[in-house]
């Protein structure tokens, strides 16, 4: 499903990422873990085609394609999805009119039709009852004045929406209270299937518990320096990451 | 020069002694030029340098033609080079044809209007009429010659009626410079709305003065609407004569290529417990070019008044520019006033956010500037003129009218 070789990226003239290599196969959920500011979310965004970051070396392979050839709305349209760490707030937009042209600008992608409000309703309210999600928040705009939980839901209630092959959820966890993240939790594995692949940030094993990985990796310093399987979060949970010195 | 065009034609012109003293207050002031305060940013020079004719050609007009430029909407009153073609029956609504019309004037423009238009009429509508669908106001404009025109037009809006025009300039010939000059009289107990849409062709070059003078417990709304047209000037202009008055303002600029929109507004606040509400939001491409000047005066006895007033700008472009100035002349202490102007650009974030959902980049501009938008067309309520404004800025973003 997707393959980096040796990935550096930089901003400005601050490396950021400094050789990542990574594989991911269709079914699998990898977590990456790590310490704040060792290009996590770096990562997540030059996955997604965030053009601010300037890839200088190394390879991104997805589906045996050259990922890094793509515009960011290709690799969406091709089933890349980022559940962003920060999500940005679109006063105005509300976020049925949001997801909805989400979907048909894939659909026209593909030469296919608009969805039909029939279809899109249904699809509505068997993803709001997915992840709890209260209807009237669909006539909302989209994250504004949304708590960081809600907003961090909203992120999922799209991935639902939009079924990727890829999910990259960057600290979805974060935010969410006990209940809400047992919500998201279920909906995330849910979607999980034997051909679609997610990729977990998170800084604690507690998501882990839910969302159960089949590779942890360490990222540290633009590198991944350690990978194994979910015994190491529990590892990494205990010491901290100092045993990694 | 047009100046020595305007001399040389109203030697011929039979005018009524008022209207030799506007003659002679224009000739003494000349055309406004970037010394004069209100026009710093704004030079009509290289609009007054071609060569205008002021005689008017007649036209063919034809029903496709009409049809081209209306919203729709059923009556309306249709003028041909200023002078009127046709206009609806309706019980309470009366247009006459005035020889010597007096209106405000808030320029020199004003006065060589009323020096030299010879097709000025009234609109009346009588008092309590209550008009459940707007008229709209088509001026076609076509002339043989490179034309300058002279549009005077006054609304009477009798107490307690209830008035919705919609306008619109049609220019379908060669260059046209406008001077357009509207007094609406806004009676007590009144509500008088108006939109303007100003989506013209590049040879039309437009200053339009707009007064409205309200009485007791009456509402004004001006909405409008610059899509295009190479130049275009609006001068409007609030007197709130008594109390209780509401007046609204709101404006959509989109433009684009290297044209050029200037929106001076101007609220008085002559009595006590009134409201003004302004809002106007701009999008620049190209090297377009906006000014934006809002002014609030508030006179001594003025007090419990609200008023509040926003400028928000879209660049689109490096060569494009805005100049946006409030103007506050507060003096009575029991007064709430804001006002804020904004000058930005696309946020980058939420441009990736949306291209990272699938979102191409037109679209996502697209639907951000929508978003931008969105206040002021929340703030419409005829449905013609929301569908309008969604036509003509889905048209502007190179978006469908569907997205929005
Ligand atoms: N746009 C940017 N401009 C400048 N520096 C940046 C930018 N984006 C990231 N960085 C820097 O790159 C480094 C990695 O940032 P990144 O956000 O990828 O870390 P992270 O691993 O996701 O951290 P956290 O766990 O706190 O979310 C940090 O030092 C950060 O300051
Ligand atoms: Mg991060």
């Amino acid at each position: 499903m997707l393959e980096i070789k040796n990935l550096k990226a930089q901003i400005e003239d601050k490396t950021i990422l400094s050789g990542v290599n990574l594989k991911v196969n269709k079914g699998e959920v990898h977590a990456i873990m790590g310490p704040n500011g060792s290009g996590k979310s770096t990562l997540s965004s030059v996955i997604a085609g965030n053009e601010d970051y300037e890839v200088s070396s190394g390879s991104i392979k997805y589906e045996g394609e050259d990922l890094l050839e793509m515009a960011p709305e290709e690799r969406s349209h091709r089933g890349v999805f980022l559940s962003f760490q920060y999500p940005v707030e679109i006063p105005g937009l509300s976020v049925s009119n949001f997801i909805k042209t989400a979907i048909n600008e894939k659909r026209k992608a593909f030469g296919q039709e608009n969805i039909s409000a029939k279809e899109l309703l249904q699809l509505f309210k068997e993803k709001c009852e997915l992840l709890n999600i209260d209807k009237e928040y669909l006539s909302r705009s989209l994250n504004e004045g949304f708590s960081g939980g809600e907003k961090k839901r909203n992120e999922i209630f799209q991935m639902a929406m939009m079924e990727p092959k890829l999910s990259i959820l960057d600290e979805t966890d974060s935010g969410l209270d006990i209940d809400a993240l047992k919500i998201v939790a279920n909906g995330v594995n849910s979607l999980k299937s034997s051909s679609n692949s997610i990729i977990l940030i998170t800084h604690y094993q507690r998501l882990l518990n839910y969302i159960v990985p089949d590779f942890v990796h360490i990222l540290k310093d633009g590198k991944i320096v350690m990978s194994g399987d979910k015994s190491l979060a529990l590892k990494l949970e205990k010491e901290g990451y100092s045993f990694l010195n | 020069m047009l100046i020595e065009e305007i001399k040389k034609y109203v030697v011929d012109a039979d005018l009524t002694s008022t209207q030799k003293k506007s003659l002679d207050y224009f000739l003494e002031n000349g055309f406004p030029t970037t010394k004069d305060e209100d026009w710093k940013y704004t030079s009509l020079k290289k609009v007054l340098k071609r060569k205008y004719c002021l005689k008017s050609s007649d036209f063919e007009l034809n029903d496709e033609m009409i049809q081209q430029y209306s919203l729709g909407v059923k009556d309306k009153i249709i003028f041909k080079n200023g002078k009127i073609y046709s206009e609806p029956k309706i019980l309470g609504v009366s247009i006459k044809k005035m020889k010597d019309l007096v209106m405000p004037k808030n320029s020199a423009l004003c006065y060589l209007n009323e020096a030299i238009c010879e097709n000025s009429y009234e609109i009346v509508f009588d008092k309590n009429l209550n008009l459940d669908n707007p008229i709209e106001i088509l001026h076609f404009i076509n002339n043989y010659n490179d034309y300058f025109l002279q549009l005077r037009t006054k609304i009477t809006c009798g107490s307690g009626s209830n008035v919705k025009l919609v306008e619109r300039f049609c220019n379908i010939g060669n260059n046209t410079l406008i001077n357009s000059c509207m007094h609406a009289d806004v009676k007590r107990n009144s509500f008088f709305e108006i939109s303007k849409l100003q989506s013209y062709n590049d040879n039309t070059h437009t200053i339009d003065n707009t007064l409205v003078d309200q009485d007791r417990d009456s509402t004004a709304n001006v909405h409008t609407f610059s899509f295009d047209g190479s130049f275009i000037r609006n001068n409007l202009n609030f007197y709130q004569n008594n109390e209780n008055c509401t007046s609204n303002m709101n404006g959509i600029t989109i433009i684009d290529k290297s044209n050029f929109v200037d929106h001076h507004t101007f609220v008085d606040h002559k009595f006590q417990n009134c409201l003004s509400n302004e809002s106007y939001k701009g999008v620049y491409f190209d090297s377009t070019k906006g000014v934006f000047n809002g002014k609030i005066m508030v006179r001594p006895d003025a007090q419990k008044i609200n008023a509040f007033q926003s400028n928000n700008n879209l660049l689109f472009s490096d060569n494009a520019s805005i100049k946006t100035k409030p103007q506050l002349e507060i003096y009575a202490d029991d007064v709430k006033c804001s006002h804020g102007c904004t000058i930005g650009q696309i946020d980058k974030k939420s441009l990736f956010y949306m291209r990272s959902r699938g979102f191409s980049e037109k679209t996502a501009k697209g639907l951000l500037t929508f978003a931008f938008l969105i206040e002021v067309i929340e703030k419409l309520n005829a449905k013609e003129i929301v569908d309008y404004a969604k036509t003509e800025i889905a048209k502007k973003l190179s978006i469908e009218k569907d997205l929005l």
